[in-house]
């Protein structure tokens, strides 16, 4: 491969360097063309699926479209194949495959699949966006808790504690005022004391902040479910029965097929979501104090030298996001499920974290990478209920593949802030 | 077997501070008003 890439560089007949030839994606794409194409075309279930895209009660119904499973793997394949063959000969030009090649190629995919397991049966297309974006939410909000702390230098491994420490807050303190804006708001000063806490360990006492982020896990986990054992299950209906946000559908908005139920008829709590992720990315990128916060996790010289006092910047940067990390936390309990679980977080945060990277420090891109989790979360709880003929456990296994598939794309790629993880020592 | 009455999710929080005082000796001599340890060489 790299015989290949060198030859790739040789100077071409203008003088200048050729770009390398970049196999990756052709190669990804033409895997899961075959996978599609044998597994679910030729070998896949003869029965037919109905796609449906409204539920019971909307304002306008759509009709069903049924397709036979079979046929449409074959017929996903084939398109599949011919951007697989076209992208290789992209890749053999020296040029790169549009990203819509890559995104008509990953639809095909899920729509194929989807049609499999739902074979001889319905697959209901709106359960699954709504369940991916009420599942994603608290990862989008750990992300971008994330992605800001390391944008201004601090590596948050604590957001599953973050997370952890909003959710059991928020139960708590809801079903203590049966306020449950007061448990919001409890949710982010717990998410903001975590990252106090994880701020002065690596800004003050300069300790590695992937130690204390994982110290930090293993505090909070260990506190909520003492916490959880000998409070909250001693009386659960006076400590861990908060009530969950109404659903509130947006006039009109609501009432479109498909779209409709997926964007406007949500929780407070993923309407906060919605309006998050732009905020995060104007605020970011946009405005005069992200310039500053970028140039603290940047280079931190540089910023101290115009005058930025980069620890204390550090310092209140952090706990700000976690105050996002902790309303993410509050999503889980009040924006879902009624209740605190022993670590109700299963993971999450280290989802969050692992989207922080895919979606290379950008709020837009790892929003995208999160919903790609929910999405496939969601497909397992469907694909367990629908009684498919694939085995669960390789279902299961789906939101890894997909995460490892989307790694191997940005290997390489992927550059984080310069100073992120590095103390800054004044001398 | 068990010694005393402690409940296991406990440990897990004495097993971070551990790890946490382990891993940050600026901490500990902020605690105990110790000198720098550059100070300590010097001194010597």
């Amino acid at each position: 491969m790299s015989t290949v890439m060198n030859a790739a560089n040789a100077e071409t007949e203008l003088g200048r360097v050729a770009p390398p030839r970049n196999w990756k994606t052709p190669i990804v794409l033409s895997v899961l063309a075959l996978i599609v194409f044998v597994a679910f075309g030729i070998f896949g279930d003869a029965r037919d699926v109905a796609f449906s895209w409204s539920s019971d009660g909307d304002a306008i119904m759509l009709p069903d479209v049924v397709v036979n499973a079979r046929v449409l793997g074959w017929v996903s394949g084939v398109i599949m194949i011919i951007v697989a063959l076209w992208s290789f000969w992209l890749a053999n030009s020296r040029r790169s495959t549009p990203v819509w090649g890559s995104m008509l190629s990953g639809f095909l995919f899920l729509a194929s699949l989807i049609g499999l397991v739902g074979a001889g049966g319905r697959a209901p297309v709106v359960f699954l966006l709504t369940g991916a974006i009420a599942l994603s939410s608290p990862v989008i909000f750990g992300a971008i808790a994330g992605i800001i702390g390391e944008r201004v230098g601090v590596v948050n491994v604590a957001i599953e504690g973050q997370l952890l420490a909003g959710a059991f807050t928020s139960a708590f303190v809801a079903s203590l005022t049966n306020n449950l804006w007061a448990g919001l708001v409890a949710a982010m000063i717990a998410g903001a004391l975590v990252s106090m806490v994880l701020a002065v360990f690596a800004i003050r006492y300069v300790v590695d902040q992937v130690i204390v982020g994982v110290v930090l896990n293993g505090l909070v986990i260990g506190l909520t479910n003492f916490l959880y054992s000998t409070v909250l299950t001693k009386d659960s209906q006076n400590f861990n029965f908060p009530g969950t946000f109404d659903f509130l559908p947006i006039p009109f908005l609501s009432d479109i097929p498909v779209l409709g139920p997926v964007l406007f008829d949500q929780r407070i709590t993923t309407y906060a979501m919605f309006l998050l992720i732009p905020t995060a990315w104007y605020f970011l990128f946009r405005t005069k104090w992200g310039l500053r916060i970028r140039s603290a996790g940047e280079h931190p010289l540089a910023a101290d030298t115009v005058g930025i006092n980069v620890n204390r910047m550090r310092f209140w940067t952090v706990t700000f996001a976690g105050m996002i990390a902790g309303f993410g936390g509050a999503a889980l309990t009040l924006g879902s499920s009624n209740a605190f679980v022993r670590e109700m977080s299963a993971g999450q945060g280290f989802i969050a974290l692992a989207t922080v990277i895919l979606g290379r420090w950008n709020p837009w891109l790892a929003a995208v990478a999160a919903l790609l989790f929910g999405f496939s979360r969601n497909f397992r709880i469907w694909a367990g209920q629908s009684g498919s003929t694939i085995p669960s456990d390789l279902i299961a296994m789906t939101p890894y593949l997909v995460t490892l598939i989307a790694v191997a794309f940005l290997v390489g790629r992927a550059v984080g802030p310069a100073a992120s993880g590095k103390p800054y020592l004044k001398s | 077997m068990q010694v005393a009455d402690v409940a296991p999710e406990v440990l897990v929080v004495v097993q971070s501070l551990i790890v946490l005082f382990v891993a940050a000796p600026p901490l500990v001599r902020a605690i105990f008003r110790l000198p720098e340890a550059r100070v300590l060489e010097a001194a010597k």
